[in-house]
Parts: C-alpha cells; structure tokens; sequence
C-alpha cells in the first residue's frame, strides 16, 4: 500500500492574481511543508491579525469629512 | 432593496474591488472587438463585453488581441470612458462573484491627487450616476450606480490604515501619488501626482522620480512614509535608501491584512461606507 499521497494544484500564469499565488508559495522554500502548514492554520482557525493603528471614532470620522468626495 | 457599497480602484494595470462580501481584482485591459481567428483561452478574467452599447474585450485576453502596446489611457485624470468600462465590469465582477444585486449600487472610486478637481469629478460622476447595460461573454446585467464619489489616489490608502502625521506614496502603473498628511489631514502644499509609473517608466526611473520630486516638495529623509501599489514590495529596498523609516502600507480589512496594492480600494470602501451607509 502507498505510504504517500500527491496532491495537485494547477496555476493560470495568465493571470495576476494566481501567478502572484504562485510566485509567492515557490519564495516560501519547501512548498510542500508551506501547503501543509497552510491548512493546519486554517483548520486551527487561525488569521494573521492586522497591526492597526488605533485612531478615535470622532478624530476618524472628522477627517474622513475633510475628503469631499 | 439593501445597497450594495464598493470601493473600487479602476487602476490602469489592475482593478481591485472591495465590499462587505469580500475582495476582487482584475486584469484591466481593454481592447476594441476584434474577430479573432483563434479563439484562445487566456485567463478567468477575459471579458468579451458590451457596457452602453460599446463593445470590446477585457481582461488578461485584452492584452494579447490588441494591436496597441499599451491599453491604458495613463495620465493625471481618470474622467474618460475607460474607467466607466472598467468601475462597470468590476462591479459585474463582484456581483458575480458574490451573488449581490446590482440595482442599487453606491460606491467611491479614485482619481489622481492633482486630477482630483470639481469639474473633473463632475465629468467621472456623470459618466458612472445612472443605470447601465452590462452584458459579458453573452450574460446580460442591468447596473443601477445612484452614488458616486471621488476619492484622490494616495488619500483613500491612507484611510485603509491611518497613521496621524506621515506621507503616503502611492506609485501607480501610470502615475504616483505623494501625499502629506497632519494630524489625519492632507496638507496640500507637499502633496502632488508626478505623471510616471511603473508601466510607463523603469523601477529606476520611478524610484528616483519619486525621490527627487518628493525632496521638491520638502519631505524628509526621515519622515514615516507610507509606500503603497502593486509594486511597492519591490521598489521598497531602493525607497528605503533615501526615506529610511519607509515601509509598506497595510490595509486593514475585516481586521486582517490585506496586500498593499489594495490600500486605495479599501480606503476608498472605507470611505463610502463613511458616506453612504
């Protein structure tokens, strides 16, 4: 019985949003380990949480204002 | 009916949509209808579409059917038929995409800091405030837009991450956007649009543009300069040379974080939601 199981993902290298996809798993190294430890996150239910600056509601939504759009 | 609000950045390279339902981004090529000989498929993105009665093609398929090297109408203004071509197909896109209804839509969309005049926002509202005929690869979508508003490029991707006093520089394909701000606010006299991007100049040619102009308008070498665009990841290294505390702007959306070339399209989501909630 096999030991191992391949899985394929194809890329449309004619597209931006996939061949940066692409581009941007092969920079990780091992894309095998960086696949695998991709589902692990997100069957943990684990989010790469933003750093947001924190700005008060008021100071936001007056300068928000100030764009006349 | 519940409005469907958008942030859309109709960039000439790219376009990215933002919503409450999620993101989308897309290859902007347009090209007249040409019949082609060879039916080839290109990418997810290719459109063969009519939107009021003009018809052509879009998307990554654009760009290979077109006898012109260049299918963007680059500059400092966005008020032309292009970006009615485009903010429509986006919205087509999302509304695809996400299963929302396209009769009753709001959005904020962009325009060059310099080009960011009434008369200029007039036209692009005029263009964009009505009811539309959007058919695509043969499926056909009424789209009612009943507000628009004008955001100026570089100021949108402030609002995706605002910081109280810093620069953002926001390098388009065709043009770059230098804005000040203090205490959240622009500050008009250090701002400006330089008219050279990364789809019409070399990485070098538009990092020391940028540098050079920026020095004109009397930014710092050590000013917290925000850099944002498709390309800011790779022209970062070379910004950072000159503006040390440099570094990427991240939007934030829905908490997370989102890549840099979506900075102006969630500000601008920010931004309509600000308005027209």
């Amino acid at each position: 019985m096999k030991k191992r199981k391949v899985l394929q993902a194809s890329f449309n290298l004619e597209d931006t949003f996939e061949a940066d996809l692409l581009t941007y798993a092969i920079a990780q190294g091992d894309v095998s380990k960086y696949i695998k430890r991709l589902i692990y996150v997100d069957k943990e239910g684990f989010r790469k949480p933003a750093e947001v600056r924190t700005v008060e509601t008021d100071v936001l939504r007056e300068a928000m204002n100030s764009v006349k759009l | 009916m519940s409005k469907l609000i958008l942030g859309i950045d109709a960039g000439n390279y790219e376009g990215k949509t933002v919503g409450a339902q999620g993101v989308d981004v897309w290859k902007t090529n347009i090209s007249g209808l040409t019949e082609r000989k060879v039916a080839e498929v290109f990418g997810e993105d290719d459109m063969e579409f009519s939107v009021n009665g003009r018809a052509g093609l879009a998307g990554t398929i654009a760009k290979y059917e077109s006898r012109r090297k260049s299918n963007g109408m680059y500059g400092q203004s966005k008020a032309h038929w292009q970006t009615e071509v485009r903010v429509l197909l986006s919205v087509y896109r999302y509304a695809m995409k996400y299963g929302v209804n396209t009769s009753r839509v709001s959005l904020v969309t962009g325009q060059p800091y310099v080009g960011h005049t009434e008369a200029e926002k007039g036209v692009l509202k005029a263009l964009l405030q009505r009811t539309h005929e959007v058919s695509v690869n043969g499926n056909r979508m009424s789209i009612t837009i009943e507000e628009v508003g004008v955001a100026p490029e570089g100021v949108g991707a402030f609002f995706s991450q605002p910081a109280q006093t810093c620069k953002v520089l926001d390098i388009g394909s065709g043009t770059v956007n230098a804005i000040s701000f203090e205490d959240y606010r622009v500050t008009n006299y250090n701002s400006d649009t330089f008219n050279y991007g990364t789809e019409v100049a070399s990485a070098n040619e538009v990092v020391d543009g940028a540098i050079q102009d920026t020095v004109a308008l009397g930014w710092n070498t050590q000013d917290k300069v925000y850099v944002c665009g498709g390309s800011a990841a790779q022209l970062l290294p070379e910004i950072k040379r000159f503006y040390i505390n440099a570094e990427l702007l991240a939007p934030v959306y829905r908490g997370e974080q989102l890549a840099t070339k979506y900075a102006n399209a969630v500000g601008f989501y920010t931004l309509a939601n600000g308005s027209f909630r």
